[in-house]
């Protein structure tokens, strides 16, 4: 099965996590619900390496998120 | 008492014999009449037993156990020697009766070390004794019974085990010169290691079966060795080895390994098996199979075999060889191909498909044909219930779960040998103690899909693909499960790696070894072990291509100590910032570093850096707040550990430094609010100033190297040269006269040059840097064996570096420890940087004081090999002089040449400039 590839970038809280996302060819979300997507990969994450949580959380760029989506899905 | 005992037929001169016979059951000392010694053969009667007592070490010519007598160790530091030059009583050596008692309440040692070359013999009447250690030069000895014992140890002399059947948990050998006759013996032990020099083995028809766990067998590299008769059968469980990587070929009659109802059972190949019989290789079951392997991954070892006999296994690194057979495509439970191998033809790869259901790797149900071979492709989509175990050590080629949302757990160490997929909506649990093992050998990718790989006790994730590349596809995400041990681990061990520019999470990185790899990293990894550990692990980096565009963060606090050993290789940023985090970091190896940010919001942290050796920072971004330093130190108290910040001033404060060298005049402004503890040079203690300073210098030199007649120097790092800044290149060409400049650094202009009496001459070059200049060369006329260079960049000009004034001196004749620039020359103008360039006819070593607030350029922290320079940037007119003084008397000879800024420009502090 074919799958398209979503890299991302989420910048929050001083933190800067660079991912990607896959999706089956043909079944590619939408961008908010990929940026969903990539929100929460980076909140598991944040959980992972901030219990106890070390630095306040700040409120999500989404706009960075968005960007980079669709950056990402422009070259689809 | 001693008893005078006839043993043969004889005139009496010669026919008695004394022996020393034990009259109590005692201690050894007090058993006998009087304390045996070597030359007494000793006999220890019924119903006595005698007991070795610990760190005793009994005597003995010979040694006798009557039926109904007793031998106690009570140590493993109870010993018996027995023998000494004359052979014992009746050509024994040892003789226990059958119904004597022989104690081991520990393992001590029975050494036989007569140097008499008369063959004496021994019989152990059958009991299990302790260890047995033949060590007789020139000796003799022939078994008269079975042998039973721990460590079977032989040094010297000749043992012929007479056939007869031997245990020993170990057989191993010393370095003299001895001659080993198996016969047609039966030998149990589970190690065999024969390596060592000296060693002749007879011609045999012997067995030696291994069948504990881990059996070795292993035999010396010199020729002489005869094993070509011999029957090896390794049974034992786990892995079972055969030769290391110093032997030679190993040739036997017959091979055969056969392996236990395991799924980790192997055989490690340290060298080329021959076998001239049959080599049989025979996993338990289809499940339960034997990995054929090298014991360097990577490197192929050659089986040769008349006959191959096989069943259940997997091979990697194997060349298959000889007369034998070596298609096993059809063999009993298959051949699987781990890569690597040549010669042989294995089962068809086939495409396995699981299906569902609460099922082990192992099920053979739940797969389209069978178990996956090393060889076959895995595709575990199915989205009905399932939890799937994985408990086989071999998963398969491409691992691929895409697709799949159930349970996979992972129960063993388990290794792939291709890509590795996991899938976003399946739930991923590693079995916490094992390490996965991603081993192909041609391009693959692997995927984490956002899960954590949650793992202890050293485990995690490993790279060992010879020729291989991983390239990740998304960020991983290895934690450990504990926060007390290094795990969670990335390991490089062999191959390449390139991470994609992700945000990996590791708990800690291993890149250490010997190994071809290559690790290229763009991405920000983040490290959050918060054990005391080597979070990032580059020790050793022999074999290793590393590039670090990206950056490295340390991200969780801890009150720990955490240590950098970084092997002195390049890396992008290094961030240790988390608040709350007072655990120190170490940085060991000498290393160069783009960007070093360390601070600490609510805390005060230490830096700590190994003595010794040079960190070298562009950007040191090192910063506490007040009442929370931020301290910089060595790691050893009263040594200094270098830095080298090169770039432009950073901009630090609020630190506590200590036994520091900042080897770049004029760069290390520690602040206004910094502490200065001790032992710092070149370490200002005040808030940075808008002053010319040195942006980096590289040097080189040959020392007691004899006819150099060039030399060029290219800065480290890669570093190049800005547009508008000053190069000076200065040159030492110490121990005689040169002769002509037949080449001068291309575009330079020369300031000066100087020497002593026949030596230590010394040359300055400038240069108005175009921008882009890296390597600068010399070359000139005659073979001098002390010679060094210096390339230097001063920055901070507003306007043109100008040549304003020089000065120069020389010791003459004589040999000195101190000489100054010269009588002083006045600049004409400010700002202005002074260098000062001092020459000997060998080094100038050691530093005890350069004057008027000079600092010192480069190598301080040892010896300095070459010449030795010095700045100061000055902010006004007039005489300029500088004396160095040293502890080695030399000719020497020095210059003084001061650059002014022709902008005009004033100084101030940084950033209130004119």
């Amino acid at each position: 099965m074919a799958l398209v590839k979503v890299p991302f970038t989420v910048s929050q809280g001083g933190w800067e996590y660079s991912d990607a996302l896959y999706y089956e060819q043909g079944s590619v979300p939408s961008a908010s619900q990929i940026q969903s997507d990539a929100q929460a990969r980076f909140n598991t994450w944040l959980a992972l390496i901030t219990e106890p949580p070390l630095l306040p959380i700040e409120p999500p760029i989404a706009s960075q998120i968005a960007s980079d989506v669709t950056d990402a899905l422009g070259g689809l | 008492m001693a008893t005078i005992t006839a043993t043969s037929t004889n005139n009496w001169a010669t026919a008695l014999v004394a022996t020393i016979t034990a009259t109590s059951t005692n201690n050894w000392a007090t058993a006998f009449a009087s304390v045996p010694t070597a030359a007494d053969d000793v006999v220890i009667p019924s119903p006595f037993t005698v007991t070795i007592p610990a760190a005793y070490t009994a005597l003995a010519r010979s040694f006798t156990v009557s039926n109904g007598g007793g031998l106690t160790f009570a140590a493993t530091t109870s010993l018996l020697n027995i023998g000494d030059a004359t052979v014992g009583l009746g050509n024994i050596a040892m003789s226990i009766g059958s119904t004597a008692t022989i104690t081991n309440t520990a393992q001590g040692v029975i050494t036989f070390k007569s140097t008499s070359t008369t063959q004496q013999s021994i019989n152990t009447g059958g009991k299990t004794l302790p260890g047995v250690t033949v060590d007789g030069v020139g000796s003799s000895y022939l078994m008269a019974s079975t042998l039973t014992c721990t460590t079977f140890t032989f040094n010297n002399g000749t043992f012929n085990t007479g056939s007869f059947a031997m245990t020993p948990t170990s057989f191993t050998s010393g370095t003299g010169t001895k001659t080993l006759t198996l016969g047609s013996s039966s030998i149990s032990c589970n190690s065999w290691s024969m390596r060592t020099t000296g060693t002749t083995i007879t011609a045999n028809s012997a067995t030696i079966t291994q069948s504990s766990t881990t059996p070795q067998f292993d035999v010396s590299a010199t020729s002489g060795n005869n094993y070509g008769g011999l029957t090896l059968f390794q049974s034992g469980s786990g892995n079972a080895q055969v030769g290391t990587t110093s032997t030679p070929t190993i040739t036997v009659g017959t091979y055969n390994r056969t392996g236990t109802a395991a799924k980790t059972d192997s055989l490690t190949l340290g060298c080329n098996l021959t076998v001239t019989g049959t080599c049989t290789v025979n996993g338990n079951s289809s499940i339960n199979r034997v990995l054929v392997q090298s014991l360097t991954v990577g490197t192929a070892v050659t089986i040769t075999a008349a006959t191959v006999s096989t069943s259940n296994s997997d091979w990697m690194d194997i060349t298959a060889a000889g007369a034998a057979n070596w298609n096993l495509s059809a063999i009993t439970g298959n051949s699987g191909d781990c890569q690597g191998n040549t010669g042989i033809t294995f089962t068809t790869a086939a495409t396995q498909t699981f299906t569902s259901g609460t099922k082990s790797w192992s099920d053979v149900t739940v797969w389209t044909s069978r178990v996956p071979l090393p060889q076959d492709d895995v595709v575990v989509n199915t989205t009905t219930a399932t939890t799937l175990t994985i408990d086989m050590p071999r998963m398969g080629k491409n691992v691929n779960f895409t697709g799949f949302n159930k349970t996979a757990t992972n129960n063993t160490a388990a290794n792939v040998y291709g890509s590795f997929t996991l899938a976003s909506g399946m739930t991923w649990s590693m079995n916490n103690t094992q390490t996965m093992t991603l081993r192909g050998r041609g391009s693959y990718t692997v995927t984490g899909a956002g899960k954590t790989w949650s793992v202890s006790n050293n485990s995690g994730l490993a790279i060992t693909a010879p020729g291989g590349t991983y390239t990740a596809q998304d960020a991983l995400i290895l934690s450990s499960s504990t926060t007390s041990s290094p795990s969670g681990i990335l390991t490089l061990n062999n191959g390449t790696f390139v991470d994609g520019g992700y945000s990996h999470t590791f708990t800690s990185v291993s890149i250490t070894g010997t190994a071809t790899r290559t690790l290229t990293k763009t991405g920000n990894w983040f490290i959050i072990t918060t054990a005391a550990a080597t979070i990032w692990n580059a020790t050793t980096t022999t074999g290793l291509t590393f590039t670090d565009s990206g950056a490295t963060t340390i991200s969780n606090a801890s009150v720990s100590s955490r240590t950098w050993a970084g092997g002195g290789l390049t890396y992008g940023t290094l961030t240790y910032t988390v608040a709350g985090s007072t655990g120190s970091l170490v940085i060991s190896g000498s290393n160069y570093f783009d960007t070093l940010n360390f601070s600490d919001a609510t805390n005060a942290r230490t830096l700590s850096l190994t003595a010794l050796v040079v960190q070298t920072v562009k950007n040191f971004n090192v910063i506490g707040t007040s009442g929370k330093l931020m301290t910089v130190n060595s790691t050893t108290g009263g040594t200094q550990a270098q830095l080298a910040l090169y770039g432009p001033v950073d901009t630090v404060d609020f630190l506590s430094v200590q036994d520091i060298n900042s080897s770049l005049p004029y760069k290390f402004y520690a602040g206004a609010n910094s502490t200065n503890v001790s032992g710092n040079t070149n370490v200002i203690f005040t808030a940075p100033v808008t002053q010319l300073y040195v942006t980096w210098s590289s040097d080189i030199a040959q020392i007691n190297t004899a006819g150099n007649t060039t030399m060029s120097v290219t800065p480290s790092y890669g570093h190049t040269a800005t547009a508008g800044t000053l190069l000076i290149f200065a040159v030492t060409l110490g121990s005689a006269n040169p002769g002509a400049i037949t080449s001068a650094p291309t575009g330079y202009t020369q300031v000066d040059n100087n020497s002593a009496t026949g030596a230590a001459y010394t040359y300055i070059y400038y240069k108005i840097a175009a921008g882009g200049e890296t390597t600068a060369s010399i070359s000139w006329t005659n073979g001098i064996t002390n010679v060094s260079c210096r390339l230097t960049e001063i920055a901070g000009w507003v306007g043109t570096p100008t040549l304003d004034v020089k000065d120069k001196n020389n010791s003459g004749a004589s040999s000195v420890t101190t000489l100054s620039t010269g009588s002083g020359v006045s600049n004409t103008a400010q700002p202005a940087f002074a260098y000062a360039y001092f020459s000997g006819n060998s080094t100038l070593s050691t530093l005890v004081s350069i004057t008027n607030n000079y600092q010192e350029e480069r190598l301080q922290l040892v010896a300095n090999t070459g010449g030795r320079s010095f700045g100061l940037p000055l902010s006004s007119t007039g005489s300029q002089t500088t004396t160095f003084t040293w502890t080695t008397s030399r000719t020497a000879s020095a210059q003084l040449v001061i650059f002014k800024d022709a902008s005009g420009h004033t100084l101030s502090l940084m950033g209130v400039g004119s």
